[in-house]
This record gives C-alpha cells, sequence and structure tokens, in this order.
C-alpha cells in the first residue's frame, strides 16, 4: 500500500518519516495508538455514506485497544467491510459445495487461501502495509485459522454425531470461526490488500512455473525432455536475472521472480509420477489418506510422529474435502506455493535493511541448494514447517510491525510451526531459546536492550511449551526426539567419526553423510546382522552378484571432477559466508544500534553454532538431514549474508572501482550451483536426471508406477500383522503409501535376509535387475536374487512390472 | 458509490480466467494430469495367499482362488492354464477363458490334480496372451 492509499499524513500525528527500502513511497511508520481507519467509522456516518477502498482514508488517533479487539459498538455497527467479508464467506461456502466443478475449485483455493488470513491480521491490527509487503503472512494466517477450522469441526461433528471432516461441517465451521473472526476485525478497513499494479513484465513471470509443469506432466506421459529442460533453464535464468537486474526494475520484479523461479524449480520434481514422488512424502500420503477418509483426525497417533501433525493429516484433508482434489495433489501443487513463498519472504524481509541487489542474495542460495528442488517438495509437512519458520522470523525482524503484532504474531506462527513439523519445531526452539539467553546476556551487560525481547521470549515460550504439550500429553508422539536423546546417551555425540579414515579436512568436507558400499563388504555386514533369519535353502549358494549397469552415457567425464570440486568449494564458501556475515551483522547491529539487527545477529550466531554442530556430530547429523537443515539455517542466515556481501562491495568499489563485481560473482557462482544442483550437468552428462527424464537414480528411487502403486494396495489388503515383508530400500516407499507399520519390513533385498515364510516386493526396477539396499545411510545397489526366490518361494501376485512371492 | 476501475478490471479478469480454467486447455491439462498413462496393465494374483496350500497328501485336487483385475481401456478376454512342475516333468492341464471389463476383477476358482509323485511340486497358472504367471509350492513329501 502506497502513502496515496494511507491519504494524507495525519497532521497529529508526530510519527517520524522514514525511507522505506522495501517500497518507491514514503511510508508513515505505524504507531501503537494510531490505526488507519475509513471515514466511514466516523461517529455518525451511516453505512450509505462510507467511502470505498481505493478512496482516500485519514488517520486519526482513537483510544489504544491494547487486545487489538474491536469495542462493543463497533461490533454492532455495518460497513462495506463485513460486506465483503459476507461476499467473500458466501463466495467460499459456494465454492466448498460445488467443488465437483473445476471453477469453483479455483475460487475455494483463492478465497481459502486469503480471506481468513485478512480477516485475523485485521483483527490483529497488523498494518496493512507490511501484509502487503508480505504475502507469506495472509497465507500463513488463513492456514492457521484452518486449524482453528479443524478444531471447531470436531466439537461441531461431535456434538452433531457427524464426521468432522466432511463437507457439511466444514462448511458450518468455516462460517462460524470466520464470522466470529470478522466480528473481531471490525469494520473500518477495505478488504483490499496492497496496490494492485499490473505491468506488461509481470505476465511473463509465471512462464517457468507453466512451462516446468508442463515439462514434468509430459514427461509422465513418456514425452520428450525438452519441455521439463526449458522450465528449468526459465527458472534460473530468472534466478539469475534477479541478481543482475538494474535496480530499479529489481524492486519491482524480485518477488514475483523468485517466487516463480522457486516454485518452478519444485514442481519440475513434485509433479514427477501421478502419484507422490520422493521418500517422507509417501508416508505424509498415508496418514493424509487415512484422515481424509476416515473424515475425522485424532490425536490417539500411537506413537505416530507423522499422524501428529495437522500440516499432513487435518489441514491437508480439510483441503481435500473443500476443493475436490485428490490428496497427492494438495501435496504436489498446493505445497509447493507455501516451499516457494519462503524465498519471497525472506528476500522481503532483507529488503528492509539492505538494498535489492544484496538481500536477494540470502533467498538465492536457498534455491541453489540441491536439497531445494529435490528434497524439499517431497517433505510436505517441512514445507509448512519452514513457511512458518519464515513468518516468525519476520514477526521478530521486521521494522514496520508494533509490539503487540510482533507478539501475536510471534504466538500465532510458533504454535502452528509446532503443529505443522516436529524436526523444524525442535530446531527453531533451540534457536530462539539460545537466543533469548544471549538477548538477556545482552540486557544484564549493560547493552542496548533488543525491542523485540518480548516477543522473542513469548515465541521461544510458544514453541517449547507447545511442543511439549502437542508432542507428549496430547498425541505421545516423541519418537523421533526420544530415538535421537537415547543415541546420545549411549554413544555420546559421535565427534567426526569417519576421521580415522581420512584427514580432518576431508572428513570436515564430506560431513556426516552417507557413502557408497561395495556388495562384498554389505554381504558382510548383512551376516552378522540377519543371523536370525531361518532360509529355506543354504543361501550360500546364491552369492551376491553385481547389479545390471544403469542406462547412460558418460560425456562430460573429463569436466565432472571439476563439477565436483567446484560444488563443495562454493558449498564450503557459503558457510564461510555465513560466519563473516554473522560477525559483520553483529559488528553493524552495535554500531547502529538497531535493536531488531541485534535480534538478527543473535540468531545468526546460534544457527550458525548450530550449523557446525551438526557437522561435527554424527548423533546429531543421524537425527536430522544437513540438507535440510541448510536451508531452515540460510533462512536466519540470508540477512547476515547479504551484510556482509553489501559491506564487501562497498570495498571493491572503494579499492579496485568495480561496482558490479560482488554482484556479478554471486550471479557466476549461483549459476554454476543450480546447473548442478537441478541435474542439468548429470542430464547432459549421462541423460540421468529425474526432472528431465524417465530414467537415473532419483527416478528408479522415487518414481512410483500405476502397477507399482496397485500391487502394494493388493498386498497391503493381504498381508497380515504375523507376516514379514522383504523388499528393496525404495520398495518399501511403494508400500509406505498403504501399509502403516513399521515393524516386520525388512529392506535388505539378499537371500541371507529373506525368511522361508515371508512375503517379497519386487518393485518395476526390481523386475530389470537392480536392488538397492544399504546399513545406515550407506547405499549398496546389486542383482535382483531371482534364482534364489525362483528356487524357494512361489509368485502369488504378476503384473507385468511388478512380483510379489510368498 | 461505484467500485474502483482497478477492481471491476481484476474482478473481471477473473471471472474470464475462470471460465477459461473450466472450459478451456487448462481443464484438459488438468484432465490429463488426473489420468493414469501407465494404467495399461491386468493384475494376476492368488486371491487369498494365506490360504494357499503347502502340503499335499496326493489325495484328491488341490483348490484355490485366483483373481485378474483389468486396468486397460477396453474389455478383455483372458485364456488362463495350469502347468504342474516336478522331478518326473511338466504337465500343462487346461484351463479356460474369461472376459473382465476395464476396471474390473474377476475371481475363479481353480483345481489341480497334482502329478502323482513325492517331493516338492511346483503350480503355474499361466495369462496365455498376457505372459503372466502366479505360482505356488506344494510339498507332496508324506
Amino acid at each position: 500500500m502506497t502513502e496515496r492509499e494511507l491519504g494524507p499524513r495525519d497532521p497529529r500525528s508526530h510519527a517520524p518519516r522514514r525511507r522505506d527500502p522495501g517500497q518507491d513511497t514514503v511510508l508513515t511508520r505505524p504507531r501503537h495508538d494510531v490505526r488507519p481507519v475509513s471515514s466511514s467509522n466516523s461517529p455518525g456516518n451511516s453505512p450509505g455514506d462510507v467511502t470505498q477502498p481505493d478512496a482516500t482514508m485519514t488517520i486519526r488517533r482513537v483510544t489504544p485497544s491494547r487486545s487489538g479487539l474491536s469495542s462493543a459498538s463497533s461490533l454492532l455497527r455495518w460497513s462495506p467491510y463485513r460486506t465483503q467479508c459476507l461476499a467473500a464467506l458466501a463466495a467460499l461456502d459456494l465454492g466448498i459445495v460445488l467443488n465437483q466443478i473445476w471453477v469453483f475449485r479455483v475460487l475455494v483455493l483463492i478465497v481459502a487461501f486469503s480471506f481468513p488470513g485478512i480477516l485475523v491480521l485485521d483483527a490483529l491490527r497488523v498494518p496493512r502495509p507490511t501484509v502487503g509487503r508480505y504475502p507469506a503472512i495472509v497465507v500463513g494466517a488463513s492456514v492457521a485459522v484452518m486449524m482453528v477450522v479443524g478444531g471447531v469441526a470436531h466439537v461441531i461433528g461431535h456434538a452433531a454425531g457427524i464426521e468432522p471432516l466432511s463437507k457439511s461441517t466444514l462448511v458450518i465451521s468455516f462460517s462460524v470461526t470466520l464470522i466470529f473472526i470478522g466480528g473481531v476485525a471490525g469494520p473500518g478497513k477495505t478488504f483490499v490488500i496492497g496496490d494492485l499494479k499490473f505491468r506488461k513484465s509481470t505476465f511473463l513471470l509465471p512462464v517457468p512455473v507453466v512451462t516446468a509443469a508442463a515439462g514434468a506432466i509430459t514427461l509422465n506421459h513418456g514425452g520428450p525432455s525438452v519441455i521439463a529442460v526449458a522450465g528449468s533453464v526459465f527458472a534460473v535464468a530468472g534466478i539469475l536475472a534477479a541478481l543482475v537486474l538494474p535496480a530499479p526494475l529489481l524492486d519491482r520484479l524480485a518477488k514475483p521472480l523468485i517466487f516463480s523461479s522457486a516454485l518452478a524449480l519444485l514442481y519440475a520434481f513434485s509433479l514427477r509420477s501421478n502419484y507422490v514422488y520422493g521418500w517422507d512424502i509417501s508416508q505424509e500420503y498415508r496418514v493424509l489418506s487415512q484422515t481424509a477418509s476416515n473424515e475425522n483426525w485424532t490425536s490417539n497417533v500411537h506413537g505416530n510422529a507423522y499422524a501428529a501433525m495437522l500440516s499432513i493429516t487435518m489441514v491437508p484433508a480439510m483441503l481435500v474435502k473443500i476443493t475436490g482434489l485428490d490428496g497427492s495433489y494438495v501435496f504436489k501443487l498446493i505445497y509447493p506455493c507455501f516451499a516457494a513463498l519462503i524465498p519471497v519472504t525472506i528476500y522481503a524481509l532483507g529488503r528492509q535493511y539492505l538494498p535489492a541487489r544484496f538481500a536477494v542474495a540470502g533467498p538465492v542460495l536457498i534455491l541453489a541448494q540441491q536439497s531445494w528442488s529435490s528434497m524439499i517438495p517431497a517433505l510436505a509437512r517441512q514445507e509448512l514447517g519452514l513457511f512458518y519458520f519464515a513468518l516468525l522470523l519476520v514477526a521478530l525482524m521486521d521494522p514496520s510491525l508494533p509490539a503487540r503484532c510482533r507478539l501475536y504474531l510471534g504466538v500465532i506462527f510458533g504454535a502452528a510451526l509446532v503443529l505443522s513439523h516436529y524436526s523444524s519445531t525442535y530446531i527453531s526452539a533451540i534457536l530462539f531459546v539460545g537466543t533469548s539467553v544471549l538477548a538477556v546476556i545482552f540486557s544484564c551487560t549493560g547493552r542496548r536492550k533488543p525491542s523485540s525481547r518480548t516477543a522473542l521470549i513469548a515465541t521461544t515460550v510458544t514453541l517449547v511449551v507447545g511442543a511439549m504439550i502437542w508432542y507428549v500429553p496430547v498425541t505421545h508422539s516423541t519418537s523421533e526426539l526420544s530415538r535421537v536423546a537415547s543415541g546420545l546417551l549411549e554413544k555420546g555425540p559421535q565427534i567426526l567419526p569417519n576421521k580415522e579414515k581420512g584427514s580432518f579436512i576431508g572428513t570436515w568436507l564430506n560431513g556426516n553423510t552417507g557413502h557408497g558400499l561395495t556388495v562384498s563388504e554389505y554381504n558382510e555386514e548383512l551376516e552378522k546382522a540377519r543371523g536370525w533369519v531361518v532360509s529355506a535353502k543354504d543361501t550360500d549358494a546364491y552369492p551376491l552378484a553385481s547389479a545390471p549397469a544403469m542406462p547412460g552415457g558418460d560425456r562430460l567425464a573429463a569436466v565432472l571432477p571439476f563439477v565436483t570440486l567446484g560444488t563443495v568449494a562454493l558449498n564450503q564458501l557459503t558457510n564461510l559466508l555465513a560466519i563473516a556475515g554473522t560477525v559483520v551483522l553483529l559488528v553493524t547491529a552495535r554500531r547502529r544500534g538497531d535493536p531488531r539487527l541485534l535480534i538478527a545477529s543473535l540468531l545468526s550466531v546460534v544457527m550458525v553454532l548450530l550449523l557446525a554442530s551438526l557437522r561435527l556430530s554424527a548423533a546429531i547429523a543421524e537425527a536430522y538431514n544437513q540438507e535440510r537443515m541448510m536451508v531452515q539455517a540460510l533462512e536466519v542466515l540470508s540477512l547476515a549474508i547479504g551484510m556482509l556481501l553489501l559491506r564487501v562491495s562497498a570495498l571493491t568499489k572503494k579499492i579496485v572501482h568495480l561496482s558490479r563485481a560482488v554482484p556479478v560473482l554471486v550471479a557466476a557462482s549461483v549459476g554454476f550451483l543450480l546447473a548442478n544442483n537441478t541435474g542439468m550437468i548429470s542430464y547432459f552428462n549421462s541423460g540421468n536426471a529425474a526432472n528431465f527424464a524417465n530414467r537415473g537414480e532419483d527416478y528408479e528411487r522415487f518414481y512410483e508406477h500405476a502397477p507399482e502403486v496397485a500391487s502394494a494396495q493388493w498386498l497391503t489388503a493381504r498381508i497380515q500383522p504375523k507376516d514379514i515383508l522383504v523388499t528393496d530400500r525404495y520398495g518399501q516407499l511403494r508400500m509406505a503409501l498403504f501399509l502403516d507399520r513399521k515393524e516386520g519390513i525388512v529392506t535388505d533385498l539378499a537371500p541371507a535376509a529373506i525368511d522361508k515364510n515371508s512375503y517379497v516386493y519386487l518393485t518395476t526396477v526390481n523386475m530389470e535387475g537392480r536392488v538397492r539396499a544399504g546399513i545406515g545411510r550407506n547405499v549398496v545397489m546389486f542383482a535382483t536374487p531371482f534364482r534364489y526366490l525362483d528356487d524357494t518361494k512361489g509368485v502369488v501376485y504378476a503384473n507385468f512390472y511388478v512380483k510379489v512371492y510368498r | 458509490m461505484a467500485p474502483p476501475r482497478r477492481v471491476t478490471m481484476v474482478t473481471l479478469a477473473a471471472v474470464l480466467l475462470l471460465l477459461v480454467i473450466q472450459f478451456g486447455p487448462p481443464r484438459k491439462l488438468f484432465d490429463q494430469i488426473m489420468s493414469t498413462p501407465d494404467g495399461t496393465f491386468a493384475e494376476f494374483y492368488f486371491d487369498n495367499p494365506d490360504a494357499l496350500p503347502t502340503r499335499h497328501s496326493g489325495m484328491g485336487p488341490v483348490h484355490f482362488d485366483v483373481g485378474i483385475a483389468n486396468h486397460f481401456s477396453s474389455a478383455r478376454t483372458f485364456h488362463w492354464a495350469v502347468v504342474t512342475k516336478s522331478s518326473a516333468g511338466e504337465v500343462k492341464q487346461p484351463g479356460g477363458t474369461v472376459d473382465v471389463g476395464p476396471d474390473e476383477t474377476q475371481t475363479l476358482g481353480v483345481s489341480v490334480n497334482l502329478q502323482p509323485v513325492t517331493g516338492l511340486q511346483r503350480i503355474t497358472v499361466r495369462l496365455e496372451e498376457q505372459e503372466l504367471e502366479i505360482s505356488l509350492l506344494v510339498d507332496q513329501r508324506p
């Protein structure tokens, strides 16, 4: 929203005018006791006299409302705002009822992700310019409202004796909840957010998204790779453009550029296969399917941490019901949008402190991480968890938010994070506890008190207490945390456990990641581990053989070592930038005396320590994937990195008179990382990349075919709790779509591990002769033991692509 | 008190977009997304694998149910046959035909006479044209 929309500056307001780096115009800093209201709210005005949304508004001093709630008289007053609210609610309800028609599905999606959020933000008196700057806040608040609506639906459903997540209960629950919030929000504002400006160039921005989606779908139907490659090329071009565009153009286009590029990279993977694509998402899909088919979510999850997360149970089940979409497409189409809003939000936050060119560097580094495109779209609960984490950072660090809003948003988004993803919550809780402690130490040592300290402590308490309540007495879902704790207690932190095999530097560079095993190494480990198996025959007569080679070439063999070296170097450079940036941010915060920058620098300090502990301790690394942690870390560290680059750029300009050197170097580095991490180099080398072709390592691991899904359904319906199931490391993903158990599944598809009474499930890839297994994070590939299976078992199920032995 | 021109334009654009989505190419694209491109296969299985005989006295035939699910887009006629294989050799027994509509499932009751030999014997049921077969091992030792 620009100053023109806010109207003339209130002559009575003495709020300082400042230049907002996120806007082209000068804004008035919102004050606690001043809120913008339309002239229609003046006492005595009849509803007919009201000013329209775009009309000039006045800002007047009103009685402070500390709770942010409307007075009783304003609750009874009618206004165009409430008419608009009722119209939006009617549209939502109508859309839900008629969601068999595509138009209404789209309508429901648009209204459900905007209207509830706007109502809540108005009720909390969050300044409209802030809301306009962060579209993600509206979406985040809307999803938080959905969680509340889910709770209301359970109350209504149980009282009326109908299923809580049925369509009819949800219509009633949405109406009740939104009418209540609308009443609290009170009259006084237009329902339209921001200045809707469409430039011709804006219409080009969906091009990467549409091309990437079309490319993935074309590949799913056996089409050529060219469209998928073009989609990723457009996305990379968009990201690089964000780094080198002239400043005025960048200011206008940065957000849509980042969003469309981020979403294109995500869709390139998430839309592969007609089912879900990836590891965790297969289990997430199962808990979603169970919730949606039962039309009920229960807190009695029997220790299943997935089932305890509303982000992959109640919320997507509600979306299935209100939009009529299949559950897999809720995860494949809608959830990547949450993730794509993360870098946009981080950019907008950085823009409050940095010029656009440097604010964009951190978010772009997030997109350049390998985990962004290939891993994040397969983690639905983390997409929402990291999304709320970004919103928490906004709540704490955005300078335009009044203290009261900061507190409310911190609590709301903190609670939503707890309900969305346990690992992100644990990391956030440690981060915020550490930062709170540092903030208190700064206060005690007589330094300037961070102004966000109350919000920081409230957010920390929400995360810690919320997690303790939700994960322990409500859902009993602390299995993941218990596993880490018991591992730490039994084995200690296991600092650099692989260091005896190489130098310290080599160990550091490789981190605590897995490595390949040879067939004989694996076999030795297997014999030790599987001594209890009752084999049908002497397995010594059936030694494991090497797997047939995967199709593909090696056209860039001469270049690949340099690519690997360059990637390692740039990843380490990112770590160095984060550390140096944190120091620069800390110094800048103290020099400027900016309390919010101080909070940001303390968050960065703790995050750097967390990253280092994950790198050094195998016990912690076992609990949380380093690549995923890096995405969360860069959300915090983006500001520090941008601040460092700004300083370095100023230095290069002063010393060697090269003003564009740093942005160009950053663009070149990011371009290199993106070329490698999006799979382009792999594709041009061997033709193998799941987002560009129907072959390759990831394709064989994660692409789920219809015959595999059909066979998994068949087996799930017949396997008994007493039965053992032996399958490939990635065959378990197909089974995880439907089979709700962890015990009794053996993922070593080798004769030594096949019990004579077990089921053996062979996937499409196993039928082609390749089996993948592993010990811990170390993976091995060997030939499918067809001879042993044919000699000892019968085939109880077959289609053209899959077999089940018994 | 007419609404601002910008809001009117955006509303009209949204309505137009929704109409295009409902009736235009995006609808076809979404239909294509929802379709199953590799849904051209048949499933062939023992209906109750837990109840399959693993031992047999040698007296009388062996009974079991097999199921056929047709995931082709049109009705198919499946020809099935049974083969028993033991140390004495391979014996093919006559089967039959069954018509299965698209996305339908049929269950067949099958009786098989085992070879009069002592030891392990494999019973294989084949869908001839589809080159699909399922099998079980029966131990006929006393």
